[in-house]
């Protein structure tokens, strides 16, 4: 296992997770820091347990036993204000992009600060916002390269363009971390390489936390400084990107890689 | 052609199970007793057909004479209609929203959400109305009030069913960026819904001026009760007037609505 580093404190960290969903143990023990302004690659077979440990890192699924901690602070089982201050500062970036397909790109991207704003969605509907939260969301479309498409509707973009929203929304909503799931699986290779490369650009530039689930074993080398492997609901791979073997990459998707597949310890003992 | 296959094939018809043979005959039994109970015969069909072609010759020409009451008249019903399901409309979006299953705050409030709508379905609406003239008399207001909950009824659950096929995606985005339950609701389940919770109110405002024509007949205000006291004086070329003010008044909302639903979705 990787050593936290000193001088970079965790901003992120889960200690000890377990997730049950009914007599499914889905995360079982599941530890990590993440520091400050690093970007890691979270790989796995399907069903392993990537989504729902992202899920548990803001609060969206309920762990059985364990903590996440955020800047020191733990939010799991935390009171609702304090698990909302904690979201505003987790950008999440999902597969299926999620904007809102009825509204306007801009006003997706304006909502982005929905939780920062006093009255909510009131605060962020354009027909209400301030000016300044207007231009803003403006800024954050330009830095995706989607100023023009401004009054389009998600329907009326392409998935590339729909992520480059989402992501404008992410930058809105201005966090210290970002959880990404899977952003490209529902992308063609060359406009998934793009939005990826745009997102590792920004969370450069903007000198923010990534934690991003890949499927191409190629890009998580690539992109990913630092790795992290899961097999059946537990953490087997955490280390600094060159130098990992593809061997063990390759060993991630071989044997008893789902949760659902895999016996418990209890099991395995008995 | 093949050789036949080694296996059996599957039976054509599956027989029914017991249960279903007690349904059906139960069923049988039920409609023929049914049909008994109605005695109906040659005799009575005969004289019904020739009771109906005088109602007709009596009421052919229709007698417009009284065309500003029944104008009046015809308006109350719409505003009956109209007051009626705008305010059904306003009350069934947060019975709704604590109805279904995504945005309910727990289980106890959905249940009891539930229940009200359901209650304010099963209770038709000619005896809402008769409820509530007892209880604020005869006029607009008791059938307003019949309209309301008979609205309730039907637009709630259809709009709770909608925000329940919502997808979840959005509003998780929008969870995730810290806001509260109210404006994940307005900001990502409220806006898919919009199109279809207005075509159901629109199709909800067809039901209540139908349904207000009828609840005249209680006393509860409107063209009905216009209706009622014409077909009780035997003037039915009155009668016939009012029934085409009502035929031209319905049909000519529902290619309205029609042509406002086609526009929006
Ligand atoms: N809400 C839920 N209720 C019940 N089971 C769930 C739920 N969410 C996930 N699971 C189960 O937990 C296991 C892990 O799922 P998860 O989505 O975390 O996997 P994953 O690693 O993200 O897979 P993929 O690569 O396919 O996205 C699966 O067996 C899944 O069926
Ligand atoms: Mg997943």
């Amino acid at each position: 296992m990787r050593m936290p580093d000193a001088a970079k404190p965790p901003v992120l960290r889960a200690h000890e997770i377990h997730v049950r969903f009914g007599a499914l143990h889905v995360l079982r023990g599941v530890s990590f820091d993440l520091a400050r302004g690093e970007g890691a690659v979270l790989l796995g077979a399907n069903g392993c347990g990537k989504s729902t440990l992202l899920r548990t890192l803001n609060g969206l699924a309920t762990v059985e036993s364990g903590r996440v901690d955020l800047n020191g602070r733990t939010i799991t089982d935390a009171p609702s204000r304090v698990l909302r201050a904690a979201r505003r500062q987790l950008g999440y970036v999902f597969q299926h992009f999620n904007l809102v397909p009825q509204l306007s790109a801009h006003q997706n991207v304006l909502f982005g600060a929905m939780g920062q704003r006093r009255f909510g969605v009131l605060s962020v509907a354009n027909a209400f916002a301030r000016t300044e939260d207007r231009e803003r969301a403006m800024q954050c479309l330009e830095r995706v390269g989607l100023a023009d498409r401004a009054t389009h509707r998600p329907a009326e973009l392409s998935g590339g363009q729909q992520q480059r929203v989402a992501i404008a929304r992410m930058l809105m909503q201005a966090p210290q971390v970002v959880i990404a799931d899977e952003p490209i699986a529902s992308l063609d290779p060359k406009a998934g390489r793009e939005v990826l490369e745009l997102l590792w650009r920004i969370v450069e530039e903007e000198g923010l936390s990534l934690l991003c689930t890949l499927h191409q074993l190629d890009l998580a080398q690539e992109f990913g400084k630092r790795i992290i492997g899961m097999k059946a609901g537990r953490v087997v791979l955490d280390a600094a990107s060159p130098g990992i073997d593809r061997a063990d990459l390759d060993a991630l998707y071989q044997g008893a890689v789902r949760v659902d597949a895999a016996p418990t310890p209890q099991e395995a003992a008995a | 052609m093949s050789a036949p296959s080694r296996h059996s094939l599957p039976p054509r018809m599956r027989m029914p199970s017991a249960l279903a043979w007690v349904l059906m005959v139960t069923f049988a039994a039920f409609f023929l007793q049914g049909l008994y109970g109605a005695e109906v015969s040659v005799d009575r069909l005969l004289r019904g057909a020739t009771n109906f072609v005088r109602f007709v010759s009596l009421a052919i020409p229709p007698d417009f004479a009284r065309w500003e009451t029944i104008g009046w008249a015809m308006l109350e019903t719409l505003n009956i209609a109209v007051v009626g399901v705008t305010f059904g409309c306003l009350l069934s979006i947060p019975l709704a929203l604590l109805a279904a299953r995504n945005t309910a705050p727990n289980g106890v409030i959905r249940f009891v959400a539930r229940q009200l709508i359901a209650i304010a379905r099963t209770i038709p609406d000619l005896i809402w109305a008769l409820i509530f003239v007892v209880a604020v008399g005869l006029g607009p207001l008791a059938g307003i009030l019949a309209i309301i909950m008979d609205t309730v009824g039907f637009v709630a659950r259809f709009y709770s069913e909608r925000f329940e096929e919502v997808q979840k995606g959005p509003a998780e985005a929008l969870t995730s960026t810290g806001a509260g339950r109210l404006s994940v609701i307005a900001g990502a389940i409220l806006p898919e819904s919009f199109a279809s919770m207005t075509a159901t109110s629109l199709y909800s405002v067809e039901k209540a001026i139908r349904s207000a024509v009828t609840l005249g007949l209680v006393g509860a205000g409107g063209i009905g009760v216009e209706l009622s006291t014409a077909m009780r004086l035997f003037q039915y070329d009155q009668a016939a007037a009012i029934i085409l003010v009502v035929l031209v008044a319905v049909i000519g909302f529902e290619q309205l609505s029609s042509s406002i639903r086609k526009r929006i979705i």
